[in-house]
């Protein structure tokens, strides 16, 4: 702090008790006048403007207010009027003091606290895509694994004496078939990551539920999570974005799993459901048996998360989507007495016909 | 087919590679069978001969190391791992449960292969050993208590004579037991068949 802002914080407290003197008489009111200014002090001041404002009020207090200025004569009641008055005042100073202090310290960590967040969700971007790279490469090597046991075995047949030409054809056209596999994965991928206007086509969401499932296959598997689909066959098509559908089926699926991640015991299943809403609106429900959501109105809230290692951008992005098509996501939290009950299903609905391509 | 006929039991869960490993391994004339998961193989009653397992990691219900663990010790086929998620731990406590080979997918079909010869020869040798000793209990079992409480004696070196005091028979009865002995065991010198009570524990 510099000198000049010290002067002028002690100046205050010399100006709030100079108010206070001559508003003191007229409303017969000193020791809540001089209270007053010595909160003033204290709260814009700090500790030593308002240690300077009790000792002026003292001795205002003292000259102006005590029926006559203390000395060795004054009967016992002055000096505990006095007392009181002084003690009060140092009270005073002290609560204001400490209220400021807790306010300055809380202000200092939630400052630590949003910086920390900055550098955690960099982190978190950072493992997230070393996660998908592996999920990305595990989805490449299976069917390339096929591919060349496939080749060789071609090669093989081939080399037989004789010649077994039908085995060699069912590994070539196995060879083309994982290949076409892998490419396929790579384009599903390159689509998931390329950053497009809406794009509006008539689609299933039912495909498009299965293809994200098919993406997260792997990782169900190694978590030993149980998938179950219900989905309306009847299904209309609608019109949406099919790669911005699959970003939010996939980020829904995804945090159920990761809300499983801590169950021990009880069931770990994810629900996947389809179903019509009236009959002018599809609904899709994902539905997990995790720990649930403490907050649910919170939870759609950007940067607000429960995870130790999220950004809480998911759920915000996913419901600008929906309302992006004209939908709702929502959130409804376990129901239900049974502990096997608990969990969190996301839904949301996506319009039919109401949406036209842009 | 020849009882020595080597089996390749192929245990993931994707079809895709069930369907080239099986191609693959039959195309270089072993006898293949596949499985989609740990149960399956469990269920299996596997064949008489010299055999490898190639096992994913990752596999629904059971998973890969936790059938290792199933099927240690008994007459297990040597197993060759392979994997999409290569990460350091599991891989080390495939290898450190007896495993051959820790392969990524996608795996050299060289290397593969090379890993499979080497798994079946260890299970051949493992057959062997487990064939012999089958063998040396089934003559053990033939002899009398008389005839076993006289083996380590005859093992340890002693003679007829000095047996005969210890045992407080005479050495004439000895030399019968002893001729039982290396009749039933089948053992051509004392040499063989103290290699052969070496290997049943008895000294």
């Amino acid at each position: 702090m510099s000198k000049h802002s010290r002067l002028k914080h002690y100046g205050l407290a010399v100006i709030a008790c100079a108010v206070a003197v001559p508003l003191a008489g007229p409303l017969d009111a000193p020791s809540s006048c001089f209270l007053l200014a010595i909160i003033a002090s204290c709260l814009f001041g700090g500790t030593g403007p308002g240690l300077l404002a009790v000792g002026l009020s003292a001795i205002a207090f003292n000259f102006l207010f005590l029926p006559s200025p203390l000395s060795l004569s004054s009967p016992s009641s002055h000096y505990l009027r006095f007392g009181v008055f002084v003690v009060a005042a140092l009270a005073t100073s002290q609560l204001v003091e400490t209220k400021r202090r807790i306010e300055e310290s809380r202000r200092r960590i939630e400052e630590a606290l949003s910086s920390t967040q900055a550098r955690l969700s960099r982190a978190t971007q950072i493992a997230t895509v070393a996660e998908l790279a592996a999920s990305i490469a595990h989805e490449v090597s299976q069917p390339l694994s096929a591919v060349v046991a496939n080749g060789r075995a071609c090669i093989q047949w081939l080399s037989a004496e004789p010649a077994d030409l039908a085995n060699a054809k069912v590994a070539a056209e196995r060879i083309i078939r994982d290949g076409n596999a892998a490419g396929e994965v790579v384009r599903h991928m390159r689509a998931l990551f390329k950053k497009t206007a809406l794009e509006r086509v008539a689609l299933n969401v039912n495909e498009v539920i299965e293809e994200v499932l098919s993406l997260i296959h792997d990782e169900t598997v190694r978590k030993r999570i149980n998938v179950e689909t219900d989905l309306e066959k009847r299904l209309p098509p609608t019109l949406g974005d099919r790669v911005q559908l699959q970003q939010v089926i996939f980020n829904l699926l995804l945090n159920g799993i990761e809300a499983m991640e801590a169950v021990a015991d009880g069931p770990k299943k994810l629900i996947i459901r389809s179903r019509m809403q009236g009959s002018d609106a599809i609904l899709v429900e994902i539905r997990d048996y995790g720990a649930g959501v403490a907050d649910s109105d919170k939870v759609f809230e950007a940067f607000y998360t429960t995870k130790e290692k999220g950004m809480g951008m998911g759920l915000s992005i996913c419901r600008s989507i929906v309302e992006a098509h004209g939908g709702h996501l929502g959130i409804s939290p376990s129901q239900g007495p049974e502990s096997q009950d608990s969990g969190t299903t996301f839904f949301f609905s996506l319009p039919l016909g109401t949406s036209q391509p842009e | 087919m020849s009882k020595d006929n080597p089996i390749v039991y192929v245990l993931d869960d994707d079809y895709r590679v069930r369907e080239a490993l099986n191609s693959l391994l039959s195309s270089v004339g072993f006898h293949v069978e596949v499985f989609a998961s740990a149960a399956e193989y469990l269920k299996f009653r596997k064949l008489d001969s010299p055999a490898c397992l190639i096992l994913d990691l990752e596999l629904p219900g059971m998973s890969g190391l936790d059938l290792q663990r199933e099927i240690a010790g008994g007459d297990a086929p040597a197993i060759v791992f392979v994997t999409g998620h290569g990460d350091v731990p599991s891989s080390v406590r495939a290898m450190k449960a007896g495993a051959i080979e820790f392969l990524l997918k996608p795996f050299d079909d060289q290397e593969l292969l090379r890993a499979i010869d080497a798994a079946i020869a260890q299970d051949r040798e493992a057959r062997l050993k487990r064939a012999e000793m089958a063998e040396l209990r089934r003559r053990y079992a033939l002899l009398t208590p008389r005839e076993r409480e006289v083996l380590p004696f005859v093992v340890a070196g002693l003679l007829n004579k000095q047996t005969a005091a210890e045992l407080g028979n005479s050495e004439i009865t000895i030399q019968v037991h002893r001729g039982q002995i290396m009749r039933k065991m089948a053992a051509s010198s004392l040499a063989d068949l103290v290699k052969m009570a070496g290997k049943l524990g008895i000294s």
